[in-house]
């Protein structure tokens, strides 16, 4: 063969290796990209699918809750005055009770109203809507909670709090329904890489898996699956249920 | 009108070697936090080493040593430099070995073949052969990951594309350039060809500096 054609092949080879390293590199890649594209836009719609139903969950647990109040607490209130004003038919001297008993029974509103009020709702962060639900469990004695928060507040986005405060609340009314406890202990705390939050109760706790597996829990562990969170439940017969949730900070990217 | 077509070639091959070492020093801010901040005296290297390759043979009628010494520091340093970017803990394993290998091979080459009047052949297709191997590994890596969406303000990406598509082509010229070294229309062809690879390598160096963001 001539030298000058060994010449020409040999570049012709080299241009021809090149062209195909660069399109398989551009081909690889591209896919790559769009695929890993495609699956964050899918990890995005779950998300958001399962914020709006927890968002619903949380406004009919809201409306329950009213409900409760004004049952339990101020209708109770409001008979007692009634009860009240009735005897004092006979003793005006007791009129002052009544007008107290009423007092109350406004200030209750009030709050409940204050409480309840979309706009307030809204701006509650995750320590704020924690301590209000402690707070009631108190005020209504469903049963004596107490709430620490340990480190400084670290803001993990606005819609991951929501579902971390729906994972809780749903763990405080299993509480209060089925597990017959009469403390209730959370503690958050905040350290430099992560987000821990501890509830416990010491009610009769469960031992059976079929419990493990029902609705709320699969719910719960579902929802913390959906924010990246690590979510623990622990429970012994007769010595409580106990909930730890991991959370790992991490730039905001939903 | 070769000899004109030849020195022009030679310019514009030497403005590629100065822009790239030029955008890689306007750009040091970028990425001054990572081991790729010696590469911009690695340019700067490649540079002078070129711009005074012609000198030092009219001085002393050889200058293979130079790149002999260059070569070795090159591969040496993106052993390093993928070795540090590499995360995985078995890939790390392989280039440290690559490394190695690639140094053993060198010194073996050293004592057999007289390193200043001779190319360390086997030294530069081993070390291209294993960069290429590393630079594979790193694309695994990165496709394997989050890392693959920002690509293209990846600074080591474009590098590695770089040098990817020049040891790709210019492994064959030198292999072929051994063979059929008393061969002189091939030579000037062939230097022809790996200078267009050099202005490719070139030009993805440039284009990583410019498109790099800082992390």
């Amino acid at each position: 063969m001539d030298e000058k054609e060994i010449a020409g092949l040999v570049s012709v080879l080299i241009l021809l290796v090149l062209v195909a390293v660069i399109i398989t590199l551009f081909t690889v890649f591209v896919r790559r990209k769009n695929k890993l594209l495609e699956e964050q836009e899918q990890v995005k719609k779950t998300f958001e699918k399962e914020l709006s139903e927890t968002q619903i969950e949380i406004r009919e647990e809201t409306l329950r809750n009213i409900s409760w109040e004004l049952h339990d607490n101020i209708g109770q209130l409001m008979t007692l005055a009634k009860i009240q004003a009735q005897m004092a038919k006979n003793k005006p001297e007791t009129l002052d009770e009544v007008a107290e008993t009423i007092g109350k029974g406004i200030h209750e509103l009030r709050t409940l109203s204050k409480l309840i009020n979309p706009e307030a709702l809204k701006s509650l962060n995750l320590l704020e809507a924690l301590n209000l639900e402690i707070e009631r469990f108190n005020r209504l004695e469903f049963i004596k909670s107490t709430f620490v928060v340990e480190g400084a507040r670290h803001d993990i986005g606005n819609k991951k709090e929501i579902i971390i405060f729906r994972i809780l609340q749903e763990f405080f009314s299993n509480t209060i329904k089925h597990s017959k406890a009469s403390h209730l202990n959370v503690i958050v705390s905040y350290n430099t890489d992560r987000l821990t939050i501890t509830a416990k109760d010491d009610g009769i706790g469960f031992s059976s898996d079929a419990d493990f597996s029902g609705i709320g829990m699969k719910n719960m562990k579902n929802r913390a699956k959906v924010i990246d969170a690590d979510l623990n439940i622990t429970s012994e017969k007769n010595n409580g249920t106990a909930l730890k949730l991991i959370y790992k900070y991490k730039p905001t990217i939903i | 009108m070769d000899e004109l077509f030849n020195s022009v070639f030679q310019y514009i091959l030497m403005s590629f070697y100065g822009i790239a070492a030029l955008t890689a020093i306007l750009f040091y801010d970028k990425y001054k936090h990572t081991v790729l901040k010696y590469f911009v005296w690695i340019l700067i290297y490649t540079f002078l080493n070129e711009f005074s390759a012609k000198y030092v043979y009219y001085w002393l009628e050889t200058n293979v040593v130079m790149y002999n010494v260059y070569n070795t520091i090159f591969f040496l340093y993106f052993f390093y430099v993928f070795y540090n970017f590499v995360k995985n803990k078995t890939y790390k394993k392989w280039i440290l070995y690559s490394a190695v290998l690639f140094l053993a091979v060198t010194v073996v080459s050293v004592i057999v073949v007289n390193a200043y009047f001779n190319n360390l052949m086997t030294s530069y297709i081993t070390g291209a052969c294993l960069i290429i191997f590393c630079i594979i590994l790193y694309y695994i890596e990165i496709l394997s990951d989050s890392r693959v969406l920002y690509i293209k303000e990846d600074l080591l990406f474009w590098i590695s594309v770089g040098l990817l598509l020049f040891y790709v082509g210019y492994i064959p010229i030198k292999i072929s350039r051994e063979f059929f070294s008393d061969n002189n229309d091939l030579f000037v062809t062939l230097f022809n060809v790996q200078r267009v690879l050099i202005i490719i390598m070139n030009s993805c160096f440039i284009l990583g500096f410019l498109w790099t963001k800082k992390k």
